[in-house]
C-alpha cells in the first residue's frame, strides 16, 4: 500500500511542478491527473500499482471537501439575502446544462446512424 | 480547555465524526437532499459558531485533511482510465456533447446570474459549479471566486441533478442511454452520477466517464472564456 501512495504523491508533486513551469493556468492536481492517466494509458505503469491506493481515497472523497466548505463561516454575510438566488440559479443552470448536453449527444449519435 | 482546541487534532476529529454521521444518515435514507457533506457542514458550523471557536482554530486540523484534495484529484485518473474504452466507441457524440455542456454550464451561470442581479463574486464562484468538487475548488481560485461558496454551489448542483435527472431526460426527450449518462455526469458530476447508476449500467458508466472528461475540458475552456467575459 505504501508503494501505491509513493506513486500517487510523486505524480501529484510532478503536477505541481509542471503547473508552475507552464504559462497556461492549469491546476497542478489536474496536470497530475493527466500525467497519471497517460502513464496508465501508455502502460508505463500497471493499474495494480495505484488502484488500491486510489480506491481508498476515492471511497471517502467527500471528507476532503468538508474543511474548505466550513470556511463558508467567513462568508455568511456574502450569502445573506442571496441564498434563494443561488439555489434558483443552480437549479436552472443544471436543468439547462443537462438538457443541452443530452440533446447534443443524442443528435450526434442519431446522425451517425443514418 | 481552550488550549486543547489549539491542537490540529480538534479539527481532524470534528471533521471525521461529522463525516461519519453524514455518511450514516445518507446511507440510511439514500435521499440526494441528505447530502453527506451538507450534513457535516450543518453539524460543524453551528458548533464553531455557538462555542465561538475561531475558523483559524478549526483550520489547523482542517487544512491537514483538505491537503489530500490534490492527490484525490490525481487519482480521478484511475476511474477515467477504466472507462476510457466507452469514449472510444462514441468519440464524436460524447466529446461534442461534453464541450456543449461545459460551455452551456458556464454561460448559463453568467446569464442567469446577471438576470437575477447576483453579486459578481457569486457569479464568479458559480462558474466551475458543474465539475467534480476537487477540480471546482482549483478553478474557483483561478476565476477569483470564493471557494466555500463554490463548494456549496457544486453541492446544490449535484443534488439538483440527482433529484431531477429522470424528469429532465423526459422533458427534453433524451431517450438514448448514452446521452442520458453523459448529460448527467457533465451537468452534475459524481452526485448526479449516483442517480445515473440507479437508472442503469450504461447510464452510470457514461455519467462516470463524463465527470473526468468534463472536468478536464472545463479546466481548459474556463480560463479562456473568463478572460473574454470578465
Amino acid at each position: 500500500m505504501i508503494k501505491q501512495y509513493a506513486i500517487i504523491f510523486m505524480v501529484t508533486y510532478i503536477g505541481e511542478i509542471v503547473s508552475k513551469l507552464i504559462d497556461f493556468p492549469i491546476p497542478g492536481p489536474v496536470i497530475g491527473m493527466l500525467v497519471l492517466f497517460i502513464l496508465l494509458e501508455r502502460k508505463l505503469i500497471n493499474l495494480n500499482f495505484v488502484e488500491k491506493g486510489a480506491n481508498t481515497i476515492l471511497l471517502n472523497l467527500s471528507i476532503f471537501f468538508i474543511p474548505p466548505g466550513v470556511a463558508i463561516i467567513s462568508a455568511l454575510d456574502m450569502l445573506h439575502g442571496n441564498i434563494l438566488k443561488i439555489i434558483v440559479t443552480m437549479i436552472l443552470t443544471t436543468i439547462i446544462t443537462m438538457g443541452t448536453t443530452g440533446l447534443t449527444v443524442q443528435y450526434l449519435i442519431n446522425r451517425r446512424k443514418k | 480547555m481552550i488550549q486543547s482546541l489549539n491542537s490540529p487534532l480538534f479539527g481532524i476529529c470534528l471533521t471525521i465524526i461529522a463525516y461519519i454521521i453524514g455518511m450514516e444518515i445518507y446511507k440510511r435514507f439514500k435521499l440526494p437532499i441528505l447530502n453527506p457533506i451538507l450534513i457535516a457542514l450543518i453539524i460543524i458550523i453551528p458548533i464553531l459558531l455557538y462555542l465561538k471557536i475561531p475558523l483559524e482554530t478549526y483550520k489547523k486540523g482542517g487544512d491537514l485533511i483538505s491537503f489530500f484534495l490534490a492527490p484525490a484529484t490525481v487519482v480521478l485518473a484511475v476511474p477515467l482510465y477504466k472507462k476510457i474504452n466507452l469514449l472510444k466507441q462514441h468519440f464524436i457524440p460524447i466529446l461534442g456533447g461534453i464541450v456543449v455542456g461545459v460551455l452551456t454550464s458556464i454561460l448559463s451561470c453568467v446569464f442567469i446570474g446577471k438576470i437575477l442581479k447576483m453579486d459578481l463574486g457569486l457569479i464568479r464562484s458559480s462558474l466551475p459549479k458543474s465539475v467534480t468538487t476537487p477540480i471546482a475548488i482549483e478553478l474557483s481560485q483561478q476565476v477569483e471566486g470564493f471557494i466555500p461558496i463554490t463548494i456549496v454551489m457544486v453541492m446544490i448542483t449535484g443534488m439538483t441533478g440527482a433529484i431531477l435527472a429522470p424528469f429532465i431526460c423526459k422533458v427534453f426527450k433524451i431517450e438514448n442511454k448514452i446521452a442520458q449518462g453523459i448529460a448527467i455526469g457533465t451537468s452534475s458530476h459524481a452526485v448526479g452520477t449516483s442517480r445515473a447508476i440507479e437508472m442503469g449500467e450504461t447510464e452510470g458508466a457514461m455519467s462516470g466517464l463524463a465527470i473526468g472528461v468534463a472536468g478536464i475540458f472545463t479546466v481548459f475552456i474556463l480560463p479562456l472564456l473568463f478572460s473574454l467575459l470578465f
